[in-house]
């Protein structure tokens, strides 16, 4: 939670759109052949785990829109895979299937956004951040405090999804499932960058008083922002809790969101494949421990390892990617040169 | 019952005032939440970063202290001065290796590493002494008098003054002597301040020894109202760092007031409305103070912009 | 044995194809009874389950050995420990050693549902030991229970389980509203108070805890006032303020070890003094031995026999397990010991080693004593085990027994 809001250098970018620039052929290749090596290597253990990442790394990828993109802070994006996943689950209770479940989700996870940040919006990123903190606290308590609706604080089984034939319980389907969204929100998420939406906050980011001047509208523009993360949060909660087949109020509690922005800061906040990497850190570095036969290690060392990734790469897995980039460019530069 | 009823049948209480009770509770625990800031403030005004382990600091000295008064039989006041030594230890560790090795214009770094140092404190803590709930000694909670009806022992009279003194020491050091002058130079811009002789690696150095000695006093002090574990920072934490953020870090006086009065008013929000009222009632003002505050006070001209 | 039967890649490849379909609005909708909950599979004596092989049989479960609730986990998981070395140094059941495999599932639902998932898929775990803790054992239930695998006698106090609702969980541990209908049982006959208040977690324990009360209390004229607590409150003043109002004569303490001391010391502050009641936890010689001093005089519910009873069947536990150990044993080792006990009766009762015979022997379980708990009796519709709980009182440094756990 930084305290800097620092002024950074305004980009280019936000005055003249780039040239459109859907994800590259290879991007594509690339990400395909990622999301086939579960399929093709991994028992149902570790197609659970991947399913769990999908679910998580959706959520994140919200999160990167609204802290990544538009710079605004929140410390609720586990209430709101809460908000999802309860949804799902109130919906899923009344003997109603997936579809309406899914608008359901997207229905609440779009109002808890626009009643918290309709009013708040405005305030400056890190008391908004406390807003959300608040927000998550009280979403937490209400769980707990509405044993008849929810379960409280022993949580709830949740049915699996069933999607033309797809069941949830089994890990391999659960993957499936959860990819069928990770897909096609990626490409969102990836596109966003290119939209005028998308320019529009960045500029929110970068200076607002600059964006303002650009004529943004910012109080529309902040709210499109944290509504969009929150619908990502809340479908992600929602397939995380079809993948586990049971929530409970500490899924979605204040370290949930921390945690959650610790792997889109770790992943590099700057971009979509940065949530993806450090999402996919988050969730693999107990099973790490797991692998070397340590499993009772994490406690200890997982700590000590976020902090000193999170300081020896500053600008996230995304930043060493985009360093090598430009490293390689120069060399190329030079090479032309000589 | 026999000889468990060691009771009357009639239940007798020393304190006959309930409301002075409650805000006396209230405002030694507004108060601790106020001095932890304090330290979270301070540390903040030279590095521009917000330590979220700095609760587990204070967490290292009581727990060890403990430990070295409960296993290791040394005297309480020994005990006590070596948590504290480590404690300053531990904080200085932190922001020599750590915090000053946050990169600039990264907004949510310093939130990141120092929730792994937050994570790592807690499990070397746990694997050193262990998981258990400890009682620690009551520091004069069972010296009582009754004053107008309300019991106050010798632990909330401490606190009280230690409060007073502390915040008026620091606010003094920081306004009024050239100290205070140099430390807020080499926290505004360090190059230009060791240019114009300021040592700014001993001021940084002396700053976190403070923090790290205020870090293990509110520790010890709630250590002893509560019990002690590697965990039982973290409320204390949360609520000092929503009153440093609502009051904005950068003021001093603001953030205190806020950080007692949410003691205060959490105190008779549970008593009004219950307990389980108390995180709710909290947590709802916050939004709401916050979503009708003025315009000038939300404006963020009081923000720290390097 | 949870894989999809239907897997071929090319099936990957359609579900990719389909779910796209319903993001574009096709939804279909669900059939809505998931999965089959019922036991199945009948005992086959020469079927042989998985983690079952001609020398070991696998059994493991998930215990918080990190984080808030890690003293007790770790605790249980040496208690059943020291059980397994006791049987494979005898020769272990049916031919085979007994391995046992704990892993640290934190204190916390999901983390508790990941590794239960590691151990029966990846370490192949015969049948659940045993565990410790109600939330995070409950987030691995929905799993087992999906997996057809058997937990035996886990200390997971919870109205979600023992009962048919989830027929997979032998429950040897009785849940709150139980324990705390048989403590408040003996008090009304000892004593009539008129107030009494519970302070408790919130949310179901703290619920459950106010159900059993008023169970006991039943049309009695008793005034019950319940204080939810949240863990990690900073200032009990405002709980104690509301006790001394109301008057409570009793007042019954549902709290983690460190809320319970930290609202004992504030009564103490105010010099109010109340006869208190605690749950099975306290009964824990780490509690009495930290909160002993503004413990005098409080009730608490015995869920293990007394260990410092000169009851013959203790002292014997008890020489038997420093024996073992070089330790003399806590209430959560021994919480553990007679988790393994129990998981290694229903092993050695089976006829063939795999779930299906396990389940069939568990349910013939009839007054099975353990000289810990009461008598165990389960049937093929009962899985609460035990339904009640003895009372002690804590004098001194030590527990004396007002009624037996028999």
């Amino acid at each position: 939670m930084t305290t800097q809001i620092r002024q950074l250098p305004a980009t280019p970018s936000m005055m003249s759109p780039p040239p459109a620039r859907w994800p590259h052929l290879s991007t594509v290749v690339i990400v395909g052949l990622i999301a086939a090596v579960p399929l093709v290597f991994f028992g149902d253990y570790w197609m659970f785990v991947a399913a769990k990442i999908l679910a998580f790394g959706i959520a994140a990828m919200g999160l990167q829109i609204l802290y990544g993109r538009a710079g605004l802070m929140s410390l609720a994006q586990g209430a709101f895979m809460g908000v999802g996943a309860y949804a799902g689950y109130l919906v899923a209770q009344s003997g109603l299937g997936p579809g309406i479940q899914l608008l359901a989700v997207i229905g609440a996870a779009s109002l808890v956004a626009l009643i918290v940040g309709l009013p708040t919006l405005r305030l400056s990123p890190l008391r908004l951040a406390i807003v959300t903190l608040a927000f998550g606290e009280l979403f937490n308590w209400l769980l707990i405090n509405s044993t008849e609706w929810t379960g409280g604080s022993q949580g709830a089984p949740v049915e699996p999804l069933i999607i033309f034939g797809f069941d949830t319980s089994y890990p391999l389907d659960a993957y499936l499932v959860a990819l069928a969204f990770a897909v096609p929100l990626t490409l969102f998420a990836l596109n966003l960058g290119q939209t005028h939406l998308g320019r529009r906050m960045m500029a929110i980011r970068d200076s607002e008083m600059a964006a303002v001047s650009v004529g943004v509208f910012i109080p529309k523009t902040k709210i499109i922002a944290f509504v969009l993360s929150a619908v990502f949060g809340g479908i992600g909660g929602w397939l995380y809790s079809a993948t586990t087949g049971f929530i409970a109020p500490p899924d979605f509690d204040l370290f949930a969101s921390v945690f959650l922005l610790a792997a889109v800061v770790i992943g590099g906040s700057r971009s979509v494949a940065g949530a993806w990497m450090g999402t996919a850190f988050i969730v693999l570095l107990p099973e790490g421990f797991n692998l070397i036969g340590q499993p009772n290690l994490y406690a200890l060392a997982g700590g000590l390892l976020l902090a000193t990734t999170a300081l020896l790469l500053p600008d996230g897995f995304s930043g060493v990617f985009a360093h090598i980039k430009s490293l390689i460019t120069r060399m190329r530069a030079q090479e032309d040169r000589a | 019952m026999k000889s468990t009823n060691r009771k009357e049948r009639w239940i007798t209480v020393e304190s006959s005032n309930p409301f002075g009770q409650l805000i006396l509770g209230g405002l030694t625990s507004g108060l601790l939440y106020a001095l932890l800031l304090l330290g979270f403030m301070v540390v903040f005004q030279v590095s521009k970063t917000v330590n979220f382990a700095f609760g587990q600091v204070g967490m290292v000295a009581a727990f060890s202290a403990w430990f070295f008064w409960s296993s290791l039989g040394l005297p309480l006041p020994v005990a006590i001065g070596i948590g504290a030594i480590l404690a300053v230890v531990v904080n200085s560790a932190i922001g020599i290796i750590v915090i000053t090795k946050i990169p600039a214009g990264r907004p949510g770094l310093d939130l990141v590493v120092t929730l792994g140092i937050f994570l790592f404190l807690t499990a070397v803590m746990q694997l050193l002494i262990d998981a258990n709930a400890h009682a620690f000694p009551s520091l004069g909670g069972d010296k009582r008098t009754v004053l107008g009806g309300v019991v106050v022992n010798a632990n909330d009279v401490a606190i009280m003054v230690l409060g007073v003194f502390v915040i008026g020491g620091v606010y003094v050091l920081f306004s009024r002597t050239t100290l205070g002058m140099e430390l807020r130079a080499s926290a505004e811009n360090a190059d230009i301040a060791a240019s114009a002789g300021v040592n700014v690696r001993l001021l940084r150095l002396g700053t976190w020894t403070f923090a790290g000695l205020l870090a293990a006093l509110v520790a010890v002090l709630v250590a002893s109202r509560l019990s002690v574990d590697a965990f039982y920072m973290t409320p204390v934490l949360i609520k000092a760092f929503v009153a440093g953020m609502i009051g904005g870090m950068d003021r001093f006086f603001a953030p205190l007031v806020i950080a007692i009065g949410i003691g205060v008013y959490e105190a008779l929000a549970i008593f009004i409305w219950g307990s389980s009222a108390g995180t709710p009632a909290v947590f709802l003002l916050i939004i709401i103070a916050l979503a009708v505050m003025p315009k000038r006070f939300t404006a963020a001209r009081h923000e720290v912009r390097a | 044995m949870a894989h999809s039967p239907l897997f071929t890649g090319a099936r990957a490849l359609a579900g990719i194809a389909a779910v796209g379909l319903l993001l574009t609005g096709c939804a279909a909708t669900a059939s809505g009874s998931g999965s089959n909950l019922a036991v199945s599979g009948v005992c086959v004596p020469t079927e042989v389950g998985p983690g079952v092989t001609d020398s070991v049989i696998k059994v493991g479960t998930t215990m918080p050995l990190s984080g808030s609730g890690a003293a007790t986990g770790m605790a249980t998981r040496d208690g059943q420990q020291a059980y397994y070395d006791m049987v494979n140094a005898d020769g272990g059941v049916q031919g085979r050693q007994i391995e046992l495999m704990v892993l640290d599932d934190e204190y916390d639902p999901s983390t508790a549902q990941s590794r239960m998932r590691q151990l029966v898929e990846q370490e192949e775990i015969f049948v659940v030991s045993g565990g410790e803790g109600t939330p995070n054992f409950l987030g691995a239930v929905p799993y087992l229970e999906r997996n057809k695998v058997p937990a035996i006698a886990p200390y997971a106090p919870s109205d979600e389980l023992g009962n048919m609702k989830n027929p997979h969980i032998f429950m040897a541990a009785v849940d709150y509203i139980t324990e705390f209908e048989s403590v408040t049982n003996y008090i009304l006959q000892n004593d009539s108070p008129s107030r009494v208040a519970l302070v408790a977690v919130a949310g179901n324990v703290g619920e459950n805890s106010e159900a059993g009360i008023k169970k006991a209390i039943g049309d009695k004229e008793i005034d019950l006032l319940y204080i939810p607590e949240t863990p990690g409150t900073t200032d009990f003043t405002p709980i104690v303020t509301q006790l001394t109002q109301a008057g409570a004569e009793y007042v019954y303490l549902v709290l983690t070890n460190a809320d319970t001391g930290g609202l004992l010391k504030a009564m103490d502050r105010v010099g109010y003094t109340p006869t208190t009641v605690a749950w099975g936890g306290m009964s824990d010689e780490s509690y009495i031995e930290e909160y002993g001093d503004v413990s005098q005089g409080m009730l608490v519910a015995l869920e293990t026999a007394n260990l410092s009873t000169e009851d013959p069947t203790a002292a014997d536990f008890i020489a038997t397990y420093t024996d073992l150990t070089g330790k003399a044993p806590t209430k959560f080792n021994q919480q553990g010991w007679v988790q393994a006990m129990i998981t290694t009766e229903a092993l050695k009762k089976a006829k063939g080693l795999s779930r299906p015979c396990v389940i069939e022997s568990l349910e013939s379980f009839n007054g099975f004593e353990t000289g810990i708990y009461p008598p165990i009796t389960w049937g093929a519709d009962r899985r609460d085990g035990v339904k009640s709980v003895g009372v002690a009182v804590i004098e001194g440094t030590t527990l004396r027994v007002l009624q037996d756990v028999k």
